[in-house]
């Protein structure tokens, strides 16, 4: 069963839940533009009530370092 | 513990002071001898301290403050008390021609060490001509100081300071302060703490050392303070931070003593009680334009008594003074600024209750002048639905200004009336709906959900028909022609009065290069590595145009109205940042001082705010160049439009390889973009235009 932050990722991209991973990210999926990537944060910032600082957006290139900030900030995914 | 004394008792403790340190000091005054002590009871004792040098004299405010004039020649000290500050009218001509002109009209500095007391003020019920604040009367005389009682300000130390100029002043005691007690030990109250800063302790600050919001400034004199206070504390209750800052000097103003307070501030407002037009609170709003306009959020406001007659009647007094509720009304109407938590100092008291004087029709919804260059808003959305209950500091609406769209919050609990549509151009000031308490809206009937919106039935009149709680105003009766089409969007509008009068104002012209770029990208790619945070030739382009501006200034410059430049102090790099949410032109300010990573952070942080509809006035202010982003897919070349007030505009398109034959004969794959620069050719010329962007592409491919 697919996590949270996989569909909360997999809306955001428009994509089936089946096609998102961990590994999910710009550098394999072509529908993770800038502008995608902005709207994954905030949608992550919304759903987890968390907010990133601009260093941490930009470290985030994967579904795998979304699911390591969020355990860094001691939240369920 | 013992009480603070009170305001009378202090100053009079003063001249006792002075007289017993200055032998050469007079003290003029109608009454003002014992057993009477004056109107006031301020110089109560003096007389009999010093009997040849405390006189009771004439009424002749014009005769007392010639012969003070004619003592401080003579190099005497003197103390003039007019009676009543409204008299101090027949002491004008001596004041201006005399004892100010004196202090160097006779080819050499004389001191003249004359302070001339004037109680002041209404709230006792004293009627037109024994009320006023005459202080704006006295502003800009050369060579005369103005100071003001204080609740929060030992007298002393103001005697002190306006003698130690050697020069004239006014010393101005709003009358209901004689038997308020002083704030002493830097307290104010259990929430409060003051403290004096500036030249001589000028400026007491009043302050909640707890708060953490932006704080609204309210700059108020000393007879006013203590309701400004009252002010700052019903809108803490509200959710509000107010400072209270409260000089001993009005005049000349002390923005040194202030300057350390503006960045912070969320807005500034001066509360004063004389009638408004050529106050002094419209001094202090031009020195802090012309001194510290970087540092304000936006225009200084200024709230005073109305425009009247002061009544002798002391309920109809109230309605025309300036009172708390002015002060707060104005405070609320200021956008809300960062949310600080609701104080409680009355654990389960109830909860904060509306403005006491509000009207049965509710307080009006205006907008705030939110920049100094626009004339007219777009009311860009309603957030609140129509009629709906809404709480203190509630965003209730969108307003749009020609840079960014500011949200519009509830200056107080109620049901809210909007009486604008969205989309409607609105002036700054110009209300556009409003709250009423829940408490004047009719309750909805028994079997009613959630309508607490009133029918809009018409308006009745005549006796035994109640008029409707929410009267429909004219317009809104009958049908309106609707326009064939479509209205422009909002967020469209903007842009399309930046770009109107951007090819109305700016002759443009346009080259573009051809730049190779793969050298960049493996810079970029390296310090995201490096980094573990993404990196892009965005932000690589925006490090080389910043660092450009030292070898460039022309470029950067602005060409002002009269035909002047202006250069810029550091590179300020507008960027385009479209995300959905419209285009907007965010500002990278002093950009060559960032690193790379920097510069990323504040790329992605603009952006962010964009998408989240967060992008402020502040934030698209300085722009001295802009970067437009033209990198959709695709797009090889672009010609950027220059934001009105900008000299050059560069466009970076989408990237693309291309193969190249190199020195020997060979091929190879380069990436490549082709920059474009938009320019203002009253200022830059295309030889410099092509050198900035073979210089750029030098930097770049390095």
């Amino acid at each position: 069963m697919s996590s949270r932050l996989v569909r909360l990722v997999a809306d955001v991209l428009e994509l089936p839940v089946d096609q998102v991973d961990a590994q999910t990210g710009p550098a394999t999926t072509a529908a993770w533009v800038s502008l995608r990537h902005l709207q994954i944060v905030a949608a992550v910032e919304d759903a987890y009530r968390i907010s990133l600082t601009p260093r941490e957006i930009r470290t985030v290139r994967s579904v795998a370092d979304l699911r390591t900030l969020l355990a860094q900030r001691g939240v369920p995914e | 513990m013992t009480r603070a004394e009170r305001v009378s008792r202090n100053l009079n403790r003063a001249l006792h002071a002075l007289f017993a340190a200055d032998e050469r000091a007079w003290l003029l005054g109608e009454d003002v001898a014992d057993p009477y002590g004056g109107a006031f009871k301020v110089t109560q004792g003096l007389s009999t301290a010093y009997p040849d040098r405390v006189l009771s004299t004439p009424l002749s405010e014009n005769g007392i403050t010639g012969v003070a004039g004619g003592l401080a020649l003579c190099g005497d000290t003197v103390i003039v008390e007019i009676m009543f500050g409204d008299f101090a009218g027949l002491a004008f001509d001596p004041i201006l021609n005399l004892i100010t002109k004196s202090v160097t009209m006779y080819g050499e500095r004389t001191p003249m060490r004359v302070v001339i007391r004037c109680p002041v003020g209404g709230g006792r019920g004293y009627g037109a001509t024994h009320s006023q604040s005459p202080q704006k009367h006295f502003i800009g005389i050369p060579h005369l100081a103005l100071y003001e009682l204080s609740p929060l300000h030992d007298a002393a130390d103001v005697l002190a300071a306006a003698l130690r100029r050697d020069e004239p002043a006014m010393l101005f005691e709003d009358k209901v302060l004689y038997g308020r007690r002083r704030y002493v030990d830097g307290r104010v109250d259990d929430r409060l703490a003051f403290e004096l800063r500036g030249d001589d302790g000028n400026w007491a600050r009043v302050h909640d050392p707890d708060a953490t919001g932006a704080p609204t400034l309210v700059i108020a004199p000393g007879g006013v303070a203590d309701r400004a206070i009252a002010a700052a504390t019903r809108a803490a209750e509200r959710g509000r931070t107010v400072e209270v800052l409260v000089p001993a000097r009005l005049y000349p103003v002390d923005v040194d003593g202030l300057r350390g307070l503006l960045g912070g501030a969320h807005g500034v407002i001066v509360a004063e009680e004389s009638t408004a037009g050529g106050t002094w609170g419209s001094e202090v709003a031009a020195r802090l334009h012309a001194e510290a306009w970087p540092l304000l959020r936006g225009p200084v406001e200024l709230v005073s008594s109305a425009d009247r007659v002061i009544p002798s009647a002391p309920h109809l007094e109230r309605t025309m003074l300036l009172g708390a509720e002015a002060i707060l009304d104005r405070i609320m109407r200021l956008p809300a600024a960062v949310p600080v938590p609701r104080t409680d100092h009355s654990p389960g008291g109830p909860p904060p209750s509306a403005p006491t004087s509000a009207s049965p029709s509710g307080v009006p919804v205006d907008v705030p002048r939110l920049n100094p260059n626009d004339d007219s808003y777009v009311l860009l959305e309603w957030l609140v639905a129509d009629g709906a209950t809404v709480e203190a500091g509630e965003p209730i609406a969108a307003v749009e200004t020609s840079k960014a769209i500011e949200e519009l919050a509830a200056t107080q609990a109620g049901v809210l009336r909007q009486e604008v549509t969205a989309g409607t151009d609105c002036a700054p000031g110009a209300p556009i709906g409003r709250i009423r308490s829940a408490s004047a809206v009719p309750l909805p009937p028994p079997n009613g959900t959630a309508a607490v919106r009133p029918d809009p039935a018409p308006v009745r009149s005549g006796p035994g028909s109640p008029a409707a709680a929410y009267p429909e105003p004219a317009a809104a009766v009958g049908t309106r022609a609707v326009p064939p089409g479509r209205p422009l969007p909002p967020a469209q509008r903007r842009i399309a009065d930046v770009v109107a009068t951007s090819h109305r104002e700016i002759p443009v012209a346009f080259t573009a290069v051809r730049v190779d770029v793969t050298a960049a990208l493996s810079y970029a790619r390296r310090a995201a590595d490096e980094t573990g945070a993404a990196v892009g030739l965005t932000e690589v382009v925006i490090a080389a145009v910043a660092a450009l501006h030292e070898r460039f200034p022309g470029l950067y410059a602005r060409l002002t109205d009269d035909g002047r430049i202006l250069d810029a102090e550091a590179p300020s790099i507008g960027l385009t940042v479209d995300v959905g949410t419209g285009l907007f032109l965010p500002v990278i300010r002093d950009a060559a001082r960032l690193d790379l990573g920097d510069l990323a952070d504040a790329v992605v942080a603009l952006r962010m705010k964009a998408l989240r509809g967060r992008l402020r006035e502040e934030d698209m202010a300085g722009m001295n160049v802009l970067v437009a982003l033209n990198d959709t897919p695709g797009v090889t070349v672009a010609r950027p439009i220059i934001p009105p007030g900008v000299t050059c505009a560069l466009s970076l398109p989408d990237v693309h390889r291309e193969v190249v034959l190199d020195g020997d004969g060979g091929v190879r794959e380069r990436t490549v973009a082709d920059l474009g620069l938009a320019y203002d050719h009253r200022l830059v010329n295309g030889a410099q235009a092509g050198a900035y962007l073979a210089a750029l592409g030098d930097a770049l491919h390095r």
